[in-house]
């Protein structure tokens, strides 16, 4: 199906921007996505690994994320969500690999991780069900949070604090600054390839900074000179293994990475279609299945588990280039860098201020996309629980993290992570809250005694019971007013008027039942002199309003009795 | 439905506030009429704060602006709603009112 391009991209989905823009915007992205080239490295340390280990770990990384990040912009057949979302080895596996690499090495890692990769694909095929699980709240809390999680690293490396700088260190944050504001002011300022490559150039004035400030030093440039130009990415590794034990840790940093995919793709849907209304789970679903079977390769291919990256989605929206060839570009970029380490290792000499700038200049964006679908719809009581409670909860494993050390091991994937927290906080909210709301109301209004006001009062506490579209509801209180007005001043009833709405995702439809005449639908409006002179013209117009606020009109007559039928497509 | 009525020299600026229905719309016409006929016949009608307006209030708006435009004056519309726009769109009724989304050019058409 065919989307409208929304005014503020330069480059939307299907959009094909040229080769040299392709490549440079590839490694735009690449850029962002090589500070998680950090958590190979944890991993390593973590397990008193080698920095040989550490090296292939990011190589492979590198080859499984570049497929990985092809297969989810595929548009045609059941995997990949067709969407600029590339994939890489982010947080969503460190702790149950972190479990696994202490229990059995990396053989069980690898093992492991094949085994969530496999579980992620089989969830993707139930996902396309599961739509009253996934109301515009759950997944626009779902992206926020995805936004908000990335906060703590992000300043931590603003600040210029990393393992080795353990305080803020006044010339990183020089540094960092100068970056953000290279890039801000690219992106607000700049025109055309300015915007486009804003990322990308705050970067370079960022790496300059870091050369004359001596953030960039000699070991940086040895690094760079020592690495070699080409070399084959060691896919031979220690082997499998399984333990029952670890099966709950991984299968829920799986889950994470599932429902993080899903707010992901629900991002792109909305920042790619300028109508946007609500997720379609059947692309989700794609994309869920395209993040699996990157888990399943990467178990294979030795590498560490994957999941969307949600900076390079913020990334997209800021530079207004969203093609999917874009993260076909970068996937080739990743594969090819996994051949030659030395144009890997310019990345991987990153400096933590860059790194830090960067991350604030992606998150901004993610955020804000976060409350936008949240605000997409009508909010009541219940609806603000499930927004507010989630995010205070995924909140509290940042600000109070202490709290949770105690949970068992098999549940710290979900503990640990506030967007784990705030997702499957919100997801049983969700299901709680929808207790007692019925899905059909109705209202019965009185000629002489109850003013269309009523009309109105009605369906914004329905609309936010529902959480429906307030432009639908509008136009529907609007029609069931002017019909009832009309019904009135032209005497088409003296008895109750007796309104029912019913609801669900994608449709609103309104009977209106009474003892007495019939409306008329004209086909067309009466003119303004036909409306001064004739009362009867006035009628015509009512009957011509109600029409066109709706979807659809029907009247049916029986026995003296007459209902109006309305349907608003949602 | 709330009116707050100022004036700009010979001109005066209306408004509306909440709902224009067949209730309302008949109390706006109600205070509305008796200023035209006293020659204030420059209106205009700063619609920002106005929610709904039914096809029935439409109607009252059409005899003021044929009351005002037999007296020699004129009724304008100011910064409408696009929710409100589109009800206007649909009851044809933007080609028979002046609309301006700036208050100082609004002013400016009356004195041409």
């Amino acid at each position: 199906m065919s989307v409208r391009k929304p005014s503020n991209l330069i480059y939307g989905v299907d959009d094909r921007p040229g080769p040299m823009m392709l490549i440079l915007m590839g490694f735009q992205h690449i850029s962002l996505m090589a500070i998680a080239f950090i958590f190979p490295i944890i991993i390593v340390e973590a397990i008193g690994g080698t920095s040989g280990q550490a090296a292939r770990l990011i190589s492979v990384a590198m080859l499984a994320s570049g497929i990985g990040t092809i297969l989810q912009g595929l548009k045609r057949g059941p995997v990949g969500s067709g969407y600029l979302c590339p994939l890489l080895n982010g947080p969503a596996f460190l702790t149950a690999s972190l479990m696994a690499g202490k229990a059995g090495g990396f053989s069980l890692i690898f093992g492991m991780t094949a085994v969530a990769g496999c579980f992620e694909a089989v969830f993707s095929r139930l996902i396309s069900r599961m739509r009253s699980v996934f109301p515009a709240e759950v997944t626009g809390t779902i992206v926020t949070m995805v936004g908000i999680e990335v906060i703590p690293i992000a300043i931590r490396k603003f600040l210029g604090v990393d393992k080795t700088h353990l305080v803020p260190d006044p010339t990183a944050i020089a540094v960092a600054v100068l970056t953000l504001g290279a890039m801000a002011s690219f992106n607000v300022w700049g025109k055309g390839k300015l915007r486009l490559y804003s990322a990308l150039l705050g970067m370079i004035v960022g790496y300059a900074a870091a050369a004359a400030t001596g953030i960039l030093n000699q070991e940086s440039f040895r690094i760079i000179m020592e690495t070699p130009m080409f070399s084959m990415p060691e896919i031979v590794h220690d082997g499998f293994s399984f333990q029952w034990v670890l099966l709950a840790p991984f299968l829920v940093a799986a889950l994470s990475s599932a429902l993080k995919t899903m707010g992901d793709v629900t991002t792109c849907q909305r920042i790619n279609d300028a109508d946007w209304k609500r997720p379609d789970m059947v692309n989700i679903s794609g994309g869920v299945l395209a993040c699996g079977i990157g888990n399943i390769l990467s178990g294979m291919l030795g590498a560490l588990g994957q999941s969307v990256s949600s900076s390079n989605i913020g990334l997209s929206i800021a530079t207004g280039a969203t093609s999917r060839r874009i993260a076909y570009s970068a996937g080739a970029i990743l594969i090819l860098m996994a051949f030659f380490p030395k144009v890997a290792s310019i990345f991987v000499i990153m400096p933590t201020p860059i790194m830090g700038a960067s991350m604030i200049f992606a998150v901004s964006f993610m955020i804000l996309a976060g409350l936008q679908i949240i605000l997409s719809r009508m909010i009541d009581s219940r609806k603000t629980f499930v927004i507010g409670i989630s995010i205070i909860m995924g909140l509290s494993v940042e600000f109070v993290p202490e709290l949770y050390h105690h949970v068992h091991p098999w549940l710290q994937p979900v503990f640990n992570s506030s967007l784990s927290l705030a997702t499957i906080s919100a997801i049983i909210l969700n299901l709680f809250f929808r207790i007692g709301i019925a899905r059909q109301a109705t209202v019965s209004l009185k000629p002489g005694e109850d003013s269309s006001e009523r009309i109105g009062s009605f369906m914004e506490q329905q609309g936010r019971a529902w959480g429906a579209r307030g432009e639908v509801i509008y136009k529907a209180a609007a029609a069931m007013s002017e019909f009832y007005e009309a019904a009135v001043e032209n005497d088409l009833t003296r008895d109750s008027v007796t309104m029912t709405a019913k609801f669900d995702e994608f449709n609103l439809d309104v009977e209106m039942a009474y003892a007495g005449l019939p409306i008329e639908f004209p086909a067309s409006r009466p003119d303004a002199a036909d409306i001064l002179k004739n009362r009867n013209a006035a009628l015509r117009l009512a009957g011509y309003m109600v029409k066109s606020l709706a979807d659809r009109a029907s009247v049916e007559t029986r026995e003296g009795r007459s209902c109006i039928h309305l349907h608003f497509n949602h | 439905m709330k009116i707050w009525e100022k004036r700009q020299g010979e001109i005066v600026i209306l408004s509306v506030e909440g709902r224009l229905d067949a209730t309302t719309g008949a109390a706006f016409e109600q205070q509305v009429a008796p200023m035209i006929e006293a020659g204030n016949k420059n209106i205009l009608l700063d619609m920002a704060h106005l929610e709904y307006i039914s096809s029935a209030a439409l109607r009252r708006l059409l005899l003021l602006a044929k009351q005002a435009e037999d007296a020699g004056g004129r009724i304008a519309l100011l910064e409408i709603q696009s929710s409100i726009l589109e009800i206007f769109e649909m009851a044809g009724f933007t080609y028979l009112f002046p609309i301006y989304m700036d208050q100082e050019e609004a002013l400016r058409s009356f004195v041409k």
